[in-house]
């Protein structure tokens, strides 16, 4: 029996070539896009969760009520004692790792290879047990027993040391420290937050790097991340309700500090998709993007699989005599089903291996969209091809149902008599069509949206100047002591226009403290963000003056003792005239010497808030040269020709201040890419449903067409009648789409500080573009009949 | 073999009511060859898909080897039609992608025959058919005459008891027509009950009676034992 089905959809494949190109390029589309999105979720899914004690694995989180100079009140590092103290405190606690990181560290294996690595140093052997690390060589009890002892990932220690054995080996990190390799782990899979650290050190050799290791060590000092194993069963509720305790007996007495402050579990499985704490040793997932892609993974499949329902009960007329004759002979209608749903998973199979090569070809855009790099064997792995598998079987399940119940349900005495059941289910096929345009035209609503906020985002004025502005990371302190002779020579060249040193960028300012002046109602305290800078700060990044001066080399006191601060920052401390008055910054005295006109020191999602700018050399991290747009790469030549003069061994490395501000909005950019993609894929293949059910009418109507053309109806007419139909229903869908595009829209809006106003004129557009074309994939077929020759068409009945 | 007893057959549309069907009552025994006559829109229709239980009665009683099944849903009837039932129609409703063997092999395939026992009863219903040659084309790749006797051959492969023919020659050339009714004695002979709708008088003396529907009533039964052609 089966075999009888399967050859009717075999043959019906090869002879309706319309219909089945339609339906499987809509469906492999669908499945293709679904499958990619399920590869990125499944792994965004899994991070972090693959470690045996995951599920009892905490992450301390601490809130400070109000302080979002880091972005938010929430922060994801603690103090470098709390761990210890929170074993030592609550029994329940079975272990903690306190760690860091230390990004892009020269490395160097035998004096001449050269490497910048992410390190990872952290409390040893407990890393190694709550994480499971699987050693291969060495153990994890005594590995790093020693200081100055390292281990390797397989990876790392196949590059550094290809098959020679790395134990026993030393790698020399910032050029004076020499540490010995005593182990090799398995390295962590791509979704794990240790994937980007191939070498560990523990906190013991991290220590002894430090001059000032009481103070940093401290609970004052907020700069680890703090892990908990909970013994099994404990509700973590139950500790996280005794925190405050900590807070009180530990981190208030030591500190002297009646800051408020509060200290949440958040369990390994959240940290990556739920975090909203600031800090992390790995960039953090986002749940609303998985969401999103997951949605958009459906409405896609949605819109090809009613494709699929449209264009099969349209031409189930055409089969209804099939239908009748096999009732008429003792198929009973659960065989029918039966035959028509494995009819559209024949074509979801078909579909499936069109899919499998979309996927294939996608894969590397796909990667850049997600921001993942999948290698194309994972799209041969068992668990995805199951996956994949599913998928396609729900989608011709999905597709078949419909078509199969409104098919089985033929009375076999009426379609025998050659009466086919035109036009009977034309409504729920309207509807159909609806969804499928409303679905697409809020998608083409939302990405203009959302391409347009970003157009803001780019082109607002932030209050400093971007273009032309070449950054360097001044990476260590040998290479800050040369600044000096590196400005000199930069500035020798005549394309360079200005060059300074400072110790953040005005993207991104994100030291703050707190700045104190004596009023007349007492003593006023702010907090505010800090930063250092030099004499051509303010010229290089074209930051204008309001009131005084900037710093200047004639007066040789500014260097000390001077202070620039923001029209906020004024503000808050309820100065008028600021301009010479005396501020206290951590106890030291300093000189407002001239208020600067606020810029935005981060993306558009935060508000301006207070900053001052001090001079202080040692505190310098980026050189940014500030050139004339043309004749860049001699420009670039000549600027790595001084870094190589001064910092040699340390390898060039610069970017161009308007892409380091772009990135800024990498998950909006994302998000808008994401959102875009899929209204093209969307409105595409609702497109394709579209073409199928216009061609299948016009063919139906080739009668009443060549009839109407006797009768003296234009091809302007015939078109104009038979389109309207259609466009009625791009119409209807319009309706639909342009509440729920507002609607969540408004939504995403919320989240920044300055924002578009959403205009009318938007769902104008993309309505009119959905309309447009529809009207040219409907047109294609229309005018294609009203121009055939009525006679013939008369002739056909 | 079956009986009707005040068959009643109304068809509901918008505006009209049509009563296709008044008060039909008749019998028709094991072995009979009936004839069914009356002119376009009698009912005759009608009544096969009944007889057949395609379609329901709007009321009366329709007595089938003793049953009554006016009432039964589409499962039950459908289980008692591919048991006991073929079917042979004017257009003659092959399914244009499977080929010949294919379409006579399905009431097979429906009832759960085995391969072999399928393959054997295929090959010999087609043989009899005389179409044994052109078993791997397509419908539309045969003639109307070629085509009615493959449908012919697929009401008859699973033995029924009972074969419908609502006007299997209307579409035919009177000597592809001859070749049908031809077929359709042969098999009455054999023991086939048949009911066959015919506009033809000659093709209608066939059968061992007539029965004259008129607007939706017999109106009379003329018994023709003697003639046997
Ligand atoms: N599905 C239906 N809905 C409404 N009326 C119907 C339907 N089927 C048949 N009729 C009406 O019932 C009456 C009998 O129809 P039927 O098809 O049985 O006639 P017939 O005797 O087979 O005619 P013909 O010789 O033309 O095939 C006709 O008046 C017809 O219009
Ligand atoms: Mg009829």
């Amino acid at each position: 029996m089966i075999k009888n089905y399967f050859k009717i959809v075999i043959r019906n494949i090869t002879r309706h070539k319309t219909f089945t190109f339609l339906n499987i390029s809509g469906l492999a589309i669908g499945i293709a896009v679904a499958s990619l999105i399920m590869l990125y979720v499944k792994f965004e899914w899994e991070y972090d969760k693959s470690y045996p004690n995951t599920d009892s694995i905490y992450r301390v989180i601490q809130r400070q009520p109000g302080n979002i100079f880091m972005g938010t009140d929430y922060f994801g590092v603690t103090q470098e004692p709390l761990g210890r103290t929170l074993q030592l405190e609550f029994p329940e606690v079975n272990n903690y790792v306190t760690m860091s990181s230390w990004k892009d560290v020269v490395i160097n294996i035998d004096r001449k290879k050269n490497y910048e690595e992410d390190i990872l140093y952290a409390t040893a052997p407990n890393l190694f047990n709550m994480f499971s690390f699987e050693f291969i060589q060495g153990n994890p009890e005594n590995a790093l027993s020693q200081q100055n002892t390292v281990i390797l990932s397989e990876n790392d220690a196949k590059k550094f040391f290809g098959n020679d054995n790395p134990v026993g080996k030393t790698i020399t990190v910032r050029e004076n420290e020499t540490w010995t390799v005593t182990g090799v782990f398995k390295s962590m899979p791509a979704n794990s937050q240790f994937a980007n650290y191939g070498i560990i050190t523990s906190f013991e050799t991290y220590a002894s790097t430090l001059n000032n290791r009481e103070q940093t060590f401290a609970w004052g000092n907020n700069s680890w991340c703090t892990y908990v194993q909970l013994k099994n069963g404990i509700n973590p509720e139950f500790t996280q309700t005794k925190l405050p305790y900590i807070i009180k007996k530990y981190v208030n007495s030591a500190t002297g500090s009646k800051k408020v402050r509060e200290y949440y579990l958040q369990s390994l499985k959240d940290t990556h998709l739920y975090n909203k704490a600031n800090f992390a040793l790995n960039e953090n997932g986002d749940i609303k993007i998985v969401l999103v892609l997951i949605a958009m993974a459906f409405i896609i499949i949605t819109i090809a699989s009613i494709n699929y329902m449209n264009l099969s009960t349209a031409r189930a007329s055409l089969r209804a005599r099939e239908v009748g004759v096999r009732k008429v002979i003792g198929a009973n209608k659960i065989q029918l089903i039966t035959q028509f749903v494995s009819d559209s998973i024949v074509y979801s199979i078909v579909a499936g291996i069109f899919a499998l090569i979309l996927d294939l070809l996608f894969l590397p855009s796909f990667n850049q969209l997600v921001g993942i790099k999948f290698s194309s064997t994972a799209l041969f792995q068992p668990s995805f091809l199951i996956g994949f598998l599913v998928i396609t079987l729900l989608v011709g399940l999905l597709s078949g149902a419909y078509p199969a119940f409104v098919l089985s349900n033929y009375q076999p005495a009426q379609v025998i008599k050659g009466d086919n059941a035109k036009g009977k289910h034309s409504a729920l096929r309207r509807i159909l069509v609806v969804t499928q345009f409303a679905a697409s035209i809020a998608l083409i609503a939302c990405t203009f949206i959302i391409l347009s906020q970003m157009n803001y985002i780019r082109n607002k004025d932030m209050g400093y100047n971007r273009e032309n502005i070449i950054v360097l990371p001044l990476k260590d302190a040998s290479v800050v002591k040369q600044l000096e002779l590196m400005k000199n020579d930069l500035n020798r060249h005549s394309s360079i226009v200005e060059v300074t040193a400072s110790s953040h960028l005005p993207i991104n300012i994100n030291s703050s403290t707190h700045v104190k002046i004596s009023g007349e109602t007492g003593e006023i305290d702010v907090q505010s963000y800090q930063m250092y800078g030099d004499y051509n700060f303010l010229p290089t990044f074209g930051i204008s003056i309001v009131d005084g001066r900037n710093f200047s080399k004639s007066v040789a006191t500014d260097s000390a003792n001077a202070v620039l601060i923001n029209q906020s920052l004024a503000r808050s401390l309820g100065l008028k005239d600021a301009v010479g008055k005396t501020l206290n910054i951590n106890g030291d005295k300093y000189n407002v010497i001239g208020i600067i006109k606020d810029f935005n020191m981060h993306s558009l999602h935060q508000k301006i808030l207070p900053l001052f700018i001090r001079m202080h050399e040692p505190w310098l991290q980026y050189l940014s040269i500030k050139t004339k747009s043309q004749d860049l790469p001699a420009t670039i030549d000549y600027i790595k020709s001084v870094w190589n003069r001064y910092a040699e061994q340390r390898a060039f490395d610069y970017s161009f201040l308007d892409s380091d501000f772009n990135s800024l909005y990498k998950r909006e950019e994302r998000f808008a890419e994401i959102v875009s993609y899929s209204s093209g894929l969307a409105i595409f293949i609702a497109c394709l449903g579209l073409l199928g059910l216009a061609s299948f009418i016009v063919e139906q109507k080739r009668k009443e067409i060549g009839i109407r053309k006797v009768l003296g109806a234009s091809v302007s007419d015939v078109v104009g009648t038979l389109s309207k139909q259609f466009l009625k229903l791009v119409f209807y869908a319009n309706i639909i789409a342009v509440p729920a595009a507002y609607y969540f829209m408004t939504n995403w809006l919320q989240d920044f500080a300055y924002r578009i106003n959403i205009s009318w004129w938007i769902f104008v557009l993309s309505g009119g573009m959905a309309l447009l074309i529809a009207l040219i994939t409907v047109s294609s077929q229309t005018i294609k009949a009203a121009l055939s020759n009525p006679v013939k068409s008369i002739r056909y009945e | 073999m079956l009986r009707t007893n005040n068959l009643v057959k109304i068809y509901r549309t918008e505006e009209v009511e049509t009563t296709a069907l008044d008060n039909v009552s008749i019998e028709i025994n094991e072995g009979e060859f009936v004839s069914i006559m009356g002119p376009s829109g009698c009912g005759k229709s009608t009544l096969m898909n009944i007889l057949g239980m395609l379609d329901n009665p709007s009321g009366g009683e329709y007595h089938f080897l003793g049953k009554e099944v006016s009432k039964f849903n589409e499962r039950q009837r459908a289980q008692i039609r591919k048991e006991n039932i073929g079917f042979v129609f004017q257009s003659f409703n092959l399914i244009d992608e499977l080929t010949i063997y294919e379409n006579v092999e399905l009431p097979l395939l429906y009832l759960k025959v085995s391969p072999s026992e399928r393959k054997r009863k295929v090959q010999t219903v087609l043989e009899i058919m005389e179409i044994m040659h052109r078993r791997n084309h397509f419908p539309q790749q045969l003639s109307g005459g070629q085509q009615q006797r493959v449908a012919v051959a697929r009401a008859l492969v699973a033995n029924p008891k009972l074969i419908l023919a609502d006007e299997p020659t209307g579409n035919l050339d009177s000597s592809h027509g001859d070749e049908v009714m031809k077929m359709l004695t042969f098999l009455n002979e054999g023991g086939t009950t048949v009911i066959m709708v015919t506009h033809s008088p000659t093709y209608a003396e066939y059968g061992n009676r007539v029965i004259h529907l008129f607007d939706g009533k017999v109106v009379t039964e003329n018994f023709q034992e003697s003639f046997r052609v």
